[in-house]
C-alpha cells in the first residue's frame, strides 16, 4: 500500500510538532523516520496510525482519505517503543488477540487462529515461548512477539516507533539484521522511526531526516550521507568535523590558515561553515600547499584504523580523523606532536543559516 | 505494606544493638497499647459474659435488623462507588482535559469533610425542614430517617476509595497497551474488558475492600440522618451505640467484635493483595 | 472519526469512552458530594452575615471548636513523633513478627470507630484495664479532654505512618554512607540527612491527621465525657443543635468548620506538591 502524508500539521498546547510536513512511502518500501527527540518524528508516525489526528492535512492510504478512519478502521500494525505487551497475556494470547477481537461474522475459527498465530511465533522464532507471559521475555524477545501481534491481523501498512530503543546494542543488530530479512521476505510498506542515524542508514529505502516539526531531507541512505541538503542533515548524520571557515578565492581558510579547495560550484564567498567527515581529513608533518595548524591530543590505534584527536587552533572542539593503519605506520605521530591538517572533502554550507547542532 | 527489609549488616548505616532493640520495644509498646489491647479488649469484653450471651447478643430480632440493613447499604453504595469509580479514573488517567486537576480536588472532597457534616447537608436537602422537605413529605417519600438516607450518607463517605486507587495505578499503566488493543482492532468496550480491566484488577479489589469496610463500618454520618428507629434504621455500628449506651456492654461489644472481625477480615486480604500484588499496587500507595 | 468535544476542552485521543465516563463522573459528584455541599452554604448565607457570626462563634460553639481543633492538633502531634518512630522501624528494623504488625498500623482505617470509641472507653474508664492503673497516680483519661486526645491518636496514626514510610524507604543508603564518609555521626546523619528529607512527609502525614482528627465523631463521643463549654466536641455540637431542630446553629458550626477543613486541605495539596517536587 502507498502511503501519503500531505501538509500535515500538528500542535500540542503552545507546541508546533509538525509543520505542514508532506511525505510519500511507495508501495513495499521501508521508510526510516530519523531525527533527534522532539522533531516530530513518533508524532507523524502516529497520525499514519491514526492514533494522533492532525490539526490539518490528510493522510491518504492508497489514493483514499484515511484521515477520518479511526486507527480501528486503518488496517496498520503499530509496534510501540515499549512494546505495550499485554502484560497478563501469555504470548500466544498476545498474538492471537487481533484475531479474537474481531466481529463474530469476520472471526476466524478457533483452529484457525491457532494455526495461524502457531505459524508467526515459527516466523519470530519463539515458538517454544508461546506459554510464557510477556514479563518472562528478554527485550528481544518481547519486540518480536509485539512485532507478531501486529502483523496477525495482516496489516497493510507496518509502522514501527524506535524498534529497537528499548533494548541493548548487541540484540539491537542481530535484530535489525532479522527485521531487515523479515521485509525482504514480505514486502509490506513499512515506516520506522529512529534516532539512530546507522539504524536509519543500514535498515531502510528510504531515510526522511527531521527537526523541529519539518522534513530536512528524503533520499536514498546513500543519497542523505553523500549529499546533505542542509547543514543540519549533514550534522546530524554523524561524525563530522565542523569548521567555521571564510571562503576567499576558491579556498576555504580558517583563521588566516588555508585549509582546502572548494570544488563544488556555487559556493559563495563569505563566511561559510565546512564540515569534514574523519576520514576525509589527511594529516602531513611539513606544511605543503595548503595546511591547518594542529597538535595531536590523543591516539587510538587499536582496530581496523586510527583514530586521532587533534587540537587545531581557531577550532572549537576536537578535530577527529581517521587513519589507515598503513598510514599511522608511516606517520610515526606521537601525542603532542604538530600537524597540519587538509580536507579531502568537505560539505560547505554559507554561514547564515544556523546550523542546528542537536546531534544525539 | 511490605517493607522490604534492607541489609543491616553494614554498621555505618545502622545503629548500635541496644539502639535499635530500645527503639523497636517503643514502638512496639506503643502499638501494643494503642493498637492491639483495644483489638483485644473488643473480644475479651464480648465474651465477658460467656459464649451462650455472645450467641444471644446476635440472634436478637433487632441485631439480625441491623446486621441486615448493613449488608443492604453495602451492597447498594459499593457498586454505585466501583461505577463511578472506574469512570472517573478512566476519564481522569486517559485523557487530558479543562478541570481534570479540579475534578480531583472534588473526588477527595468527602474525605475532608467531617462525617457528622456528611449526613447534616442530606438533612438540609431531603429532611421535613429541608429544601425538598415539603415535597418529599406530599408524595409520601421518606429520605431522612429512612433507608435511603443512610445509604446517600455512605455512599457520601466512602466516595472516594474506589477513584483513588485506580487513577494513580491508571495512570501509571499508560495508555499504550489500550491503544495497541485499539490499533488491533479492537472495539472501546473489549479494549477496556480484556485489556484495561485485567491490568487493574487487583487494584480495584482493594479499592473495593477498603469502600466496603468503610461502607459497613460508618458510624457519624449514618447516625445524623437514621433516627435510631430500632429494628428499621439502625445499622450494626448505630446499634452498637444503643446497646452502650443502654449499659448492655456485653451485646454491644458482641456485635462490636463482629465489626472488628470485619476489619481483620479486611486488614487480612488487603495485606496479602500487598504480599502478592504488591508492584501492581505500588502506585497507588503513593499518597 | 474525530472528536467531538473542541480542542481547548481536551486534548484529543483515540481512546473512546471520554463523554460517558466524564459525564458519569460528574453527574455523581454533583449529585453525591457539589450540590449537597452548596446546599449547606446556600443555607447559611440565608441567616445573613451578622446571624451566621452570631451562630457560628457563640460561646458554647467556640469552645467546641477549641476542644475540637486543641486536640486534634496534639494527637496530630504525638503522631508525628510515634509515626516517625514506628515508620522507622518497620523500615531499617527486622523482628519477628514484622509484617503482622505492619498490617495491624492500618486497623484504625479499617476498624467502625464506633467500636474504637466503646473499646478506648472500656479501656481507660476508672474500672477500666489501663484506667485502673493510672487512677491512684489522679490521671483521669476517659470522659476528660484527654481522653479525646488518645481517641484521635488512634485514628491518626496510620496517616502519618503511611506517608512517611514510603519516604523512608527510598533514601538511598549511599546517601547515609556518604554522610558517615564525610564525618558524620549516626544522630548527626539522622538529624542533617535523613529528617530534612522525610520532614515534608511528616508535615503531610500531621495534617491529614490533623484534618480527620477535626472532623471525627465516632471514636471521640463515648469517650468524651460531652459536657458542654468542656468536652463536647464541634461534631457533636452539630449533632446536638441538630436534634433541637436548631438548623441554622447546626448550619453555622458546619459551614465554619468546613471552611477550615478546605483551607486545611489546601494546605495539604500544597504540602503534597512540594513534597513531590523535592523527592520524586
Amino acid at each position: 500500500m502507498r502511503i501519503e502524508a500531505k501538509d500535515i500539521t500538528k500542535t500540542f498546547g503552545g507546541f508546533t510538532a509538525l509543520r505542514a510536513v508532506n511525505l510519500a512511502v511507495e508501495s513495499g518500501e521501508l521508510v526510516a523516520l530519523l531525527g533527534p527527540s522532539g522533531s516530530g518524528k513518533t508524532t507523524l508516525l502516529r497520525i499514519i496510525a491514526g492514533l494522533e489526528f492532525p490539526d490539518d492535512g490528510a493522510i491518504l492510504f492508497d489514493g483514499d482519505d484515511a484521515s477520518r478512519r479511526t486507527v480501528r478502521e486503518r488496517n496498520v500494525g503499530f509496534v510501540f517503543q515499549h512494546f505495550a505487551l499485554f502484560r497478563h497475556m501469555t504470548v500466544f494470547e498476545n498474538v492471537a488477540f487481533g484475531l479474537r477481537v474481531k466481529p463474530r461474522t469476520r472471526r476466524l475459527s478457533e483452529a484457525d487462529i491457532r494455526a495461524r498465530v502457531e505459524r508467526l511465533l515459527d516466523l519470530v522464532q519463539l515458538t517454544n515461548f508461546a506459554a510464557r507471559y510477556p514479563t518472562q521475555l528478554s527485550g528481544g524477545q518481547r519486540q518480536r512477539v509485539a512485532l507478531a501481534r501486529s502483523l496477525a491481523v495482516e496489516p497493510s501498512v507496518l509502522l514501527l516507533d524506535e524498534p529497537f530503543g528499548a533494548l541493548d546494542a548487541k540484540v539491537r543488530r542481530e535484530l535489525r539484521r532479522w527485521l531487515r530479512a523479515l521485509h525482504e521476505e514480505m514486502h509490506l510498506t513499512s515506516v520506522f522511526v529512529t534516532h539512530d542515524q546507522d539504524e536509519a542508514l543500514e535498515l531502510a529505502d528510504q531515510v526522511a531526516v527531521m527537526s523541529n516539526g519539518t522534513i530536512e531531507q528524503i533520499g536514498s541512505p546513500q543519497e542523505v550521507y553523500d549529499h546533505p541538503a542542509s547543514a543540519y542533515v549533514c550534522e546530524f548524520l554523524g561524525n563530522v568535523n565542523r569548521f567555521d571557515c571564510t571562503i576567499r578565492g576558491g579556498v576555504a581558510v580558517v583563521c588566516d590558515d588555508e585549509f582546502m579547495t572548494v570544488r563544488s560550484p556555487g559556493v559563495v564567498e563569505g563566511s561559510a561553515v565546512a564540515y569534514v567527515r574523519p576520514h576525509d581529513i589527511s594529516i602531513y608533518i611539513t606544511k605543503a600547499q595548503l595546511g591547518l595548524p594542529a597538535i595531536v591530543r590523543h591516539i587510538a590505534a587499536a582496530g581496523p584504523v586510527a583514530v586521532v584527536e587533534l587540537a587545531a587552533e581557531g577550532v572549537q572542539g576536537p578535530v577527529e580523523a581517521l587513519l589507515s593503519r598503513t598510514r599511522h605506520r608511516e606517520l610515526k605521530l606521537a601525542v603532542g606532536q604538530s600537524v597540519f591538517l587538509r580536507a579531502q572533502a568537505a560539505r560547505i554550507y554559507p554561514a547564515e543559516r544556523p546550523a542546528v547542532a542537536n546531534v544525539e | 505494606m511490605v517493607a522490604t527489609s534492607r541489609p543491616h549488616v553494614n554498621s555505618v548505616i545502622s545503629e548500635p544493638l541496644w539502639v535499635r532493640l530500645a527503639l523497636i520495644a517503643l514502638a512496639l509498646v506503643f502499638l501494643g497499647l494503642f493498637l492491639m489491647l483495644p483489638l483485644f479488649v473488643v473480644f475479651a469484653e464480648a465474651l465477658r459474659g460467656g459464649i451462650g450471651a455472645y450467641v444471644e447478643a446476635f440472634t436478637e430480632p433487632d441485631a439480625l435488623a441491623a446486621i441486615r440493613l448493613t449488608l443492604i447499604t453495602a451492597a447498594i453504595s459499593v457498586p454505585l462507588n466501583i461505577v463511578f469509580g472506574v469512570a472517573a479514573a478512566w476519564a481522569i488517567a486517559k485523557f487530558d482535559f479543562a478541570g481534570k486537576s479540579l475534578l480531583i480536588t472534588f473526588i477527595d472532597l468527602p474525605f475532608s469533610v467531617s462525617p457528622v457534616i456528611a449526613g447534616l447537608i442530606y438533612v438540609l436537602l431531603f429532611g421535613a425542614h429541608g429544601w425538598f422537605g415539603p415535597w418529599l413529605v406530599a408524595n409520601d417519600v421518606e429520605i431522612i430517617f429512612a433507608v435511603p438516607g443512610i445509604v446517600i450518607a455512605t455512599i457520601f463517605v466512602t466516595f472516594p476509595f474506589v477513584a483513588r486507587e485506580l487513577i494513580p495505578l491508571m495512570q501509571e499503566q499508560g495508555n499504550e497497551e489500550e491503544e495497541a488493543a485499539l490499533s488491533l482492532g479492537a472495539g472501546g468496550w473489549q479494549t477496556f474488558r480484556r485489556v484495561t480491566l485485567p491490568n487493574i484488577k487487583w487494584g480495584l479489589i482493594y479499592g473495593v475492600l477498603l469502600c466496603n469496610a468503610r461502607a459497613m463500618g460508618e458510624f457519624g454520618a449514618v447516625s445524623v440522618v437514621s433516627g435510631h428507629i430500632r429494628g428499621e434504621t439502625n445499622t450494626m455500628p448505630l446499634h452498637v451505640e444503643i446497646l452502650y449506651n443502654e449499659y448492655n456492654f456485653t451485646a454491644a461489644f458482641a456485635i462490636a467484635s463482629l465489626l472488628a472481625l470485619l476489619a481483620l477480615v479486611t486488614l487480612v486480604l488487603k495485606t496479602v493483595l500487598e504480599w502478592r500484588y504488591g508492584a501492581e499496587l505500588a502506585a497507588a500507595r503513593r499518597l | 472519526m474525530r472528536a467531538a468535544s473542541p480542542a481547548w476542552f481536551r486534548r484529543p485521543s483515540v481512546l473512546p469512552g471520554f463523554g460517558l465516563t466524564v459525564g458519569i463522573s460528574v453527574f455523581y459528584l454533583s449529585l453525591i458530594v457539589l450540590v449537597p455541599l452548596c446546599g449547606l452554604f446556600l443555607k447559611s448565607t440565608g441567616l445573613g452575615w451578622q446571624g451566621f457570626w452570631q451562630a457560628a462563634l457563640a460561646p458554647r460553639a467556640v469552645a467546641a471548636y477549641r476542644l475540637s481543633f486543641g486536640a486534634a492538633f496534639f494527637a496530630a502531634a504525638a503522631n508525628a513523633v510515634f509515626g516517625l518512630l514506628v515508620a522507622w522501624v518497620m523500615v531499617r528494623y527486622r523482628f519477628p513478627g514484622k509484617r503482622i504488625v505492619d498490617a495491624l498500623i492500618d486497623l484504625p482505617f479499617a476498624l467502625p470507630t464506633a467500636v474504637a470509641g466503646i473499646t478506648l472507653t472500656a479501656l481507660y474508664a476508672e474500672n477500666g484495664w489501663i484506667g485502673a492503673l493510672l487512677a491512684p497516680l489522679g490521671i483521669k483519661v476517659a470522659f476528660t479532654p484527654l481522653g479525646i486526645v488518645i481517641a484521635l491518636v488512634f485514628i491518626g496514626l496510620p496517616f502519618v505512618v503511611r506517608t512517611v514510610q514510603p519516604v523512608l524507604q527510598d533514601i538511598d543508603a549511599e546517601v547515609e554512607e556518604a554522610a558517615a564518609s564525610l564525618g558524620a555521626g549516626r544522630l548527626q546523619t539522622f538529624r542533617r540527612v535523613i529528617l530534612p528529607a522525610v520532614f515534608p512527609a511528616i508535615l503531610t502525614g500531621f495534617a491529614l491527621a490533623f484534618a480527620r482528627g477535626i472532623g471525627e465523631y465516632g471514636s471521640v463521643i463515648f469517650i468524651a465525657g460531652n459536657l458542654p463549654m468542656v468536652s463536647e466536641i464541634a461534631p457533636l455540637l452539630i449533632v446536638i443543635k441538630l436534634e433541637q431542630y436548631d438548623y441554622a446553629g447546626a448550619t453555622a458550626i458546619a459551614a465554619f468548620m468546613l471552611l477550615v477543613s478546605f483551607v486545611l486541605l489546601f494546605v495539604i495539596n500544597l504540602l503534597q506538591r512540594w513534597n513531590r517536587a523535592r523527592y520524586l
